[in-house]
Order: C-alpha cells, then structure tokens, then sequence
C-alpha cells in the first residue's frame, strides 16, 4: 500500500525555538492516522506545516506521493483547521460552492454534493443562511463540510470536534470511521484520547517538537507496560532495585506496581523478586489505555531530556 | 484567480462598508448639488466677470478634491485587512491550503477590490461632472483621460495597501498607508505654494512626498486635464489653492506611478509567497 503522507527529517523551527523538529513520519493510505501530544507540542505545526501554510527550515516530505506543497496533491485533501474560522457573510452553501470551485469540483455535480454534504453535517436547514448566525460547533461542521466538498483521498482534521456537543463529537467520528472505510485517509489531530483510540489505526505521539512513538495502538500498547505484583517478603533494597529497572513505581503492602518501558523487562523483573528471596504470588501484567500510554510517553522522554 | 476575482467583488458588495459609503456618497453628492445651485444662483445675479470665470472652476476642482479624498478613503479601508485580517483570523488556512498559487489569491483579490472602486471611482467623478454641467452649464476637457486618471488613483491605493497587508499586521498597516496619504496631501499643498512663491525648497519637498507615495500628483494630474489651462487667461486665479494645479505634473511622474504599482504588487505577491501563516 502507498503511502498518503511520508517525512523524512522534517522540521519547522520558529525564531522562539518553538515548532517540530526531525519529524519522519510514514501515513499509509486509507488508515485513520492520530497524532497525539500536550499542548504546545507541536502537532498544529506539523499538520500546518503538512498542508503548505508554513514552510519547512528543514527536511522533505511527500503528500500523495507528490512534494509538500505541490498544487496537484492539495487537489486531493481536504483540511479542517484548528482555528477555524470562514468568512461570515457567506451562506453556508456559498462557501462550500467556493470551496468547491476552489478545488475545481465538475460545476455539474456541486448542487448535488453541497445538498449531500449539509445533510451528513446536519445542518441541512441551514444552508441558507449566514455563518455570521452559525454557533460555534455549527462553524466546525460547515467547516468539516467545506474540508469534504472535493471528495478528498486525504483529509487532515485539526481538533475537529473541539466546539462539539458530544452528539456532533459521536456523529464526527462515525463520519471519520465512513470515510476510512470508503478508502480515505484520515490523519487526526487530537488532545481526546478516547476519540482518536476509536477511530484510529495509527498512532504518533508528539511531546516539545518530537515524535516520541509511532505505530498501531496494539504496538504501542506491547511497547510499554504496567505490571502488578503481589510480592511477601519484599524489602527496601529490593524496591530500589526494581526502581532502577521501572521508569515509575508504587507500593502499596504486599502489592507493587512497576511501569516499564519495554515488555521484555517482565523477565528481569521476576528474577529480582525471586534472587531477593522474596515470594512472588502474582504477576499481572496490566492492559492500559491510551490515556496511560501516553502518559507513560511523554513521562519517559521528559526523563530522557 | 477568477475565483477570487469574483469572491472579492462579491465580499465588497455585502460588507458594510460599501453600504455606509454608498449613503454618504449620497448626501456628499447631494450637499454639493445644493452648494453649486446657490452658487449659480448667486452668479447669475452678480456682475462680476472674473467671479462667474473663476468660482465654478474653483468648485469642480473641490469637488474632485473631496471626491478623491472618499475614493482613497474608500479604497484602503477596502484593502487594509484584506490578507493580514484573514490571517490573523484564520479564514486564510483553509484557502492557502487549497489547490491554488498564492500568487493567484493575492492578484485575484487586488483585482476583485480594484474593480469595485474603480466603479466606485468612475461613479463618483461622472457624478460631480454631471452636476456642474447640468447645474452651471460648465463643461470640461478631456473628460475620459481624466477619467481613466482618477480612476488610477483608488487602484494604485489598493495595489500599496495590499501589498502592506501582506507584510504588516492590519492596524499597523492602515496606519502607515493613511499616514503616507496625508503626507503626499500636505506634500502636494506644499508643492503648490512652493510653485507660487518659487520657492525652490518648498517645491523640492513637494517632488519628494509625490515620490513618496505620488497619490497628490495623480489628482493634481485629473485638475490638470478637466480645467483647461492652456487657453484660459485666468488660469492662474482657477488653480490658486489647494485644490487647483499651478502647473501640470510631469507625464513621467504617472509613469513613475505605474512602476510603484507594479513593484507593490511584486512585493505583496513575494511577500505573501513566503510568508508563514
């Protein structure tokens, strides 16, 4: 399978020394793609950076298989941005039928796909009447129409169900889910985790500029892990000892919770319960989410820094 | 670009601005017609041959002065916020982002705005020729090249404001343009008492400011070529205050404006092409 978006090094620094640096970065296409990370971490400027608003200080990239920028390739995406904001004195059905000749739709079929769009963002009452009178999460659907109109192959949504009720949240990511299944790409942008674990197959997480991890949920998931032991016998020098192996630990009695960053380290760990001749009664290694996981990611590369 | 032609056009048509300025186009239009009929009145009551030669003249030219004062005023509030308000409120993202050169965003607007106040200029200046011919029965030369000039000055002020609109935030950008406005204003005044009093330093600062920013030379041009000059004996007391030619500006100045219309429009376009958003 081809790949929709592909980076190599790709960095874009701002003079406050503030941006996303050597970002390599492989999108297959007709995957559902989720960038995580904090605020500030630098994921609206790799998707700015991705759509041609901003120009990159360093590295190359491709998007559909053409270089960042090209204008054929920005034919075939669609962008919801961040701040979205359209210009208030159109209609809804104008600035789509803008955003349509924008993107050189065949004028024979915009009637037709305006009607469809401001039907599946529901607000098929309102496409007549002023974004001025839109409320905010009314803006974001136009938008997220707008960003639909050209039956994009890649779609960039930046925080697209941030001024959502969570009706239009849920109605957003069946969207996302439809277009993924009709062979589109989505590259998510989201600080909601839970909406980016439901959509997505593929998962970045950014933390101060950088790709901290990379992969499908279930790899990163085996990537890091969270074990519960149950341990009689344990004693000072043994915790110090498992803390030096875990990046995180608690004890609580008998009960112990290690946070390690590679699930090979479970041998390891059972060998020093063991040589400490403590009595090890269970070890359960712990399923986490992805609020946990990426916690545990961005938890470890501040300790790297 | 014919997309943003049309948008623009379009934009202009449904803001406020252009409402508000079409109603005080009206009642200017409508105070001048008013002044004109009593000034004739009085006229055609007086004796006074130099009085009925000079004041109608005097009148055209003032108001073409006004009127060049609304064009101008018109065209940059038109242009000011034309790139730097959508960046700064991010309308712009999501069409930079689209299948189409900055190039084409940039030209299609100014195109699009210039448009409008040309239309808004060449209604403006047939309004006030109309009124003083069927009001005082005073004709004018060259009333298509005086046309086509005062019709340069609204575009070549959205061609600069534009291109300040692509560099600097908007409220800095309306202020350094209207601000070089009034400077080529009170340069122009002072290019006209430095031509009376041969005053060579004064008319030197008067060349300097049309340089600056040559908007004074482009209406001292349209007076130029709607009163004529040439022919009449009392040119001198026609032209004499801030509203009138003393002499006729050079052909290169307008010339000279063209070359700064297209250099604006280079920067803007340069500026905008590298621009991050």
């Amino acid at each position: 399978m081809g790949m929709a978006i592909e980076t190599q090094g790709l960095t874009k620094r701002y003079r406050s020394g503030t941006g996303c640096f050597n970002i390599n970065l492989r999108v297959p296409q007709g995957s559902a793609f989720g960038l995580l990370g904090a605020n500030g971490a630098g994921k609206s400027t790799l998707v700015k950076t991705l759509v041609g608003l901003l120009k990159p200080t360093s590295g190359t990239g491709t998007i559909l298989g053409q270089p960042l920028g090209n204008l054929s390739a920005r034919q075939k995406i669609g962008y919801l941005p961040e701040n979205f904001r359209y210009q208030a004195w159109m209609t809804g059905r104008e600035l789509l039928r803008f955003h349509a000749k924008l993107h050189q739709v065949d004028s024979k079929v915009v009637d037709k796909r305006i009607c469809e769009l401001l039907k599946l963002v529901k607000l098929g009452g309102w496409g007549d009447r002023c974004i001025a009178s839109y409320s905010k999460g009314m803006q974001q659907r136009i938008g997220l129409a707008a960003a639909l109109i050209a039956d994009p192959q890649l779609i960039f949504l930046d925080e697209p169900t941030s001024a959502m009720d969570p009706v239009g949240r849920r109605e957003t990511r069946e969207l996302i889910l439809k277009l993924k299944e009709a062979g589109k790409t989505v590259f998510l942008n989201s600080h909601l985790l839970g909406e980016v674990e439901t959509v997505c197959d593929q998962v970045a997480v950014m933390n101060s500029g950088q790709l901290v991890a990379m992969g499908s949920l279930s790899q990163l998931r085996g990537l890091q892990a969270v074990v519960d032991l149950q341990v009689v016998g344990l004693t000072s020098q043994l915790l110090a000892e498992l803390a030096e192996v875990a990046i995180g630990v608690t004890q609580e009695g008998k009960r112990v919770t290690l946070h390690l960053t590679d699930r090979a380290l479970i041998p390891q760990v059972v060998q020093l319960v063991v040589g400490s001749g403590a009595h090890l009664y269970e070890l359960i290694p712990r399923s986490r989410d992805l609020e946990e996981l990426f916690l545990d990611l961005i938890q470890k590369k501040e300790m790297e820094g | 670009m014919g997309v943003f032609i049309w948008i623009s056009v379009k934009e202009m048509l449904r803001k406020r601005l252009f409402i508000i300025t079409i109603i005080v186009t009206g009642l200017y239009l409508a105070l001048y017609g008013t002044t004109l009929q009593y000034a004739q009145n009085s006229l055609a009551a007086s004796e006074n041959v130099v009085l009925k030669a000079v004041l109608v003249p005097q009148i055209l030219t003032a108001g073409l002065y006004f009127s060049s004062l609304l064009v101008a005023v018109f065209a940059i509030f038109a242009t000011v916020a034309m790139i730097s308000g959508e960046i700064e409120s991010g309308i712009i993202h999501t069409i930079v982002s689209g299948p189409i050169s900055r190039t084409q965003i940039v030209l299609g607007k100014f195109g699009g705005v210039s448009i409008v106040v040309a239309l808004y200029a060449v209604a403006l200046f047939s309004g006030i020729v109309m009124l003083v011919r069927f009001l005082t029965g005073q004709g004018i030369q060259a009333y298509w090249s005086g046309l086509a000039t005062f019709t340069l000055l609204p575009i070549f002020l959205v061609g600069v404001t534009i291109a300040g609109s692509t560099i600097l935030p908007t409220t800095a950008n309306g202020i350094t343009i209207f601000t070089l406005y009034a400077l080529s204003l009170i340069g122009g005044v002072v290019e006209q008492i430095g031509t009376i009093t041969e005053n060579s330093t004064l008319l030197n600062m008067g060349i300097l400011s049309s340089l600056v920013m040559p908007v004074d030379s482009i209406y001292r041009l349209v007076t130029s070529l709607v009163i004529d000059v040439e022919n009449n004996p009392l040119a001198g007391l026609i032209m004499i205050g801030p509203f009138g030619a003393q002499t006729m500006p050079s052909p290169w100045m307008m010339l000279y404006t063209l070359i700064y219309l297209l250099i604006a429009l280079t920067a803007a376009v340069v500026a905008f092409k590298y621009r991050d958003i």
